[in-house]
């Protein structure tokens, strides 16, 4: 039986979220703590670690994952024109890159930004998605190992000790939080064993040869501690929400949306707009897990005292179920499948404890109320 | 000539397949993409922590799998009695699993092997590193929080003279993690018996797999990790080891 945190609408299925013993989710704790935190106090530590660790010669004082979205481009913003930084903005390149997202990243680059972009090989890109969608519902495992590692490899060949990751997901939206550090000073033994699950190293089969995984193998840790990288949770310093950061960014430069009015699945059009993938992914998540990507918008909303429960619910009735049609035709060229083969896939992925099947229609056993 | 085997350790929490870190389930999976042909044998364990919990739900996924897998099946989790050894045969287990069951009552594994030959008892032991026991480690039951006070090596030698026929070895600092296995862990247990030791917790790559065979002294390398189930991962992490001179069956 699936149980929903009391106060937003996050299922138990989520991968390692904590629920405590009134039924409310550790997301929604974080939320609360935010309210008892010496902001100021964090923003003296921020400059405290930019001080000791921005290099003494060289052009840049700092790298920033940066997407090209609301999230990475308000801390890039911020840190270059508020705090008078001088940010490397450092991409892996999305799997399907989106228009809106090209043009958001070019709105960027023109206040002022350099920028270093890798696109992956693409034979094996999309040879890996198609695996990796056939084998584990999500086509993305290896973009996530080749956005986690190209920061830092940009940080050991620019030698750049400082990176600013935006938030820690496992805090903020529900998981394990291994330590209070761990919401502060990125642990890349975690991401690789909670967001990535596997060592890209096991990717070789007969088309990925081993420097292939150039762009998704970490850095060897000899380097990393001679550069002495530290990458940092800009969210541990800064009060974060997804919201602000929209309303942040929109002021400063053309920052364009999702193209009908909002995104497939949700009611959000500033979110997670960069690849085409996304769409597929988030769905991915509603049939393994069963809940979308309304349900995961709402709460980080709800959370932000941004809507309340009641209109997150209706909001989560209304779309979290929606197929991604926009770019249907297009991941399935992607993923070199059919239709019938994509169909077949997804319903692999179902799990029986969460779903129903009744006649042709799946049915969620227990829906969020 | 002996082959070393790669095996696949399925945890289920109330029937449901869930990946393990430090003996927390973490991440639930369906067991959809679980190959049972190319892999050297399959592990089922139900690692509810409620003693009184039905078990129904275990049972039946074992059954379902037990009817396509064309690999021998272990499968334990809460075995205490003769009869509950029986139950899981009954279910399409080739062999069981004990652990806390055979801490509490070591005879159990003698009963066991009488009644169905020492190559179906597999004895399970979690092990904690420890400052005060020889060696360094402490083997522990019941979910690893209950300490044994034994060393894992002496409590392997104790289950090989009871009966049992094989031994697996379960870092508990590893579990879920992809660091690599505990090496020195499974050596002290490698070579305190003369029966195949699996070593399990911690497999993260394929060189991890044959660090295992070489540094460990395994017999047996066991991953837990979701993402090494499919045939494709088997595959390729065989051909691995083989090239690296390991003998395994490809």
């Amino acid at each position: 039986m699936v149980k929903y945190c009391k106060t937003c609408l996050m299922p138990d299925t989520r991968p390692r979220i904590v629920f405590d013993a009134d039924g409310v989710c550790n997301a929604c704790h974080t939320a609360a703590e935010k309210a008892t935190i010496d902001w100021d106090a964090r923003r003296a530590e921020f400059l405290d670690y930019v001080e000791r660790f921005r290099p003494e010669d060289g052009p840049y004082d700092c790298i920033v994952p940066w997407s090209g979205g609301k999230d990475s481009s308000a801390i890039a913003w911020k840190l270059k024109f508020e705090f008078g930084l001088n940010p490397l903005l450092v991409t892996f390149s999305p799997l399907m890159p989106n228009d809106i997202a090209v043009h958001n990243r070019e709105e960027m680059l023109k206040a002022g930004f350099d920028h270093v972009m890798i696109r992956a090989n693409q034979k094996v890109s999309r040879h890996l998605s198609r695996r990796f969608f056939i084998e584990r519902g999500d086509p993305k495992i290896h973009w996530n190992a080749g956005v986690n590692s190209v920061p830092v490899q940009a940080a050991v060949n620019y030698k750049i000790p400082l990176i600013f990751y935006a938030e820690h997901g496992e805090s903020e939206y529900g998981g394990r939080v291994l330590s209070e550090e761990h919401r502060k000073v990125r642990d890349f033994a975690e991401v690789l064993e909670h967001q990535i699950g596997d060592d890209p190293y096991n990717w070789m089969d007969d088309v990925v040869e081993e420097h292939d995984l150039a762009p998704y193998l970490y850095p060897d840790l000899g380097e990393v501690e001679e550069v002495g990288v530290k990458a940092l949770y800009f969210a541990y310093f800064f009060r974060w929400s997804m919201k602000e950061n929209y309303d942040y960014i929109k002021d400063k430069i053309d920052f364009q949306l999702a193209e009908n009015g909002r995104t497939d699945g949700t009611f959000t059009n500033f979110d997670s707009l960069d690849d085409k993938i996304d769409n597929l992914y988030y769905h991915m998540q509603f049939v393994k897990f069963g809940f979308g990507r309304a349900v995961r918008d709402a709460c980080r909303m709800i959370q932000n005292g941004q809507m309340t429960r009641e209109e997150g619910l209706e909001l989560a009735r209304k779309y979290d179920a929606e197929f991604p049609a926009t770019y249907h035709d297009e991941h399935l060229d992607y993923l070199s499948l059919s239709e019938a083969e994509f169909q077949e896939t997804v319903d692999k992925h179902r799990d029986p404890k969460i779903w129903d099947q009744q006649g042709n229609q799946w049915v969620l056993r227990n829906p969020v109320e | 000539m002996l082959r070393n085997r790669l095996i696949t350790v399925l945890t289920f929490n109330d029937g449901t397949l869930f990946r393990t870190k430090l003996f927390e389930p973490d991440y639930r999976y369906t067991h959809n993409f679980v190959d049972s042909w190319s892999v050297d044998e399959i592990v089922m364990l139900d690692v509810t922590r409620d003693p009184s919990a039905d078990k129904t739900a275990f049972y039946e996924v074992v059954t379902q799998f037990a009817k396509e897998c064309f690999v021998p099946l272990a499968v334990g989790g809460g075995i205490r009695t003769l009869d509950d050894a029986r139950r899981m045969m009954a279910v399409g287990g080739d062999k069981v699993v004990v652990n806390s069951g055979a801490v509490e009552r070591p005879e159990l594994i003698t009963e066991i092997a009488e009644a169905y030959g020492s190559q179906c008892v597999v004895l399970s032991i979690d092990a904690r590193k420890s400052e005060t026991l020889d060696g360094g480690y402490e083997a522990f039951s019941h979910f690893a929080t209950r300490a044994t006070g034994k060393t894992p090596g002496e409590w392997a030698r104790e289950g090989e003279a009871l009966g049992a026929g094989e031994i697996m070895i379960t870092s508990v600092e590893r579990d879920g993690s992809l660091q690599g296995y505990d090496l020195e862990l499974c050596r002290q247990v490698s070579d305190a018996v003369s029966l195949p030791v699996l070593g399990m917790a911690g497999a993260g790559n394929w060189k991890h797999f044959v660090e295992g065979v070489e540094k460990g002294g395994l017999s047996a390398v066991c991953t837990q990790n979701i993402y090494h189930f499919t045939e494709t991962s088997i595959a390729s992490a065989k051909k691995f080891m083989e090239k690296k001179g390991i003998p395994v069956r490809l």
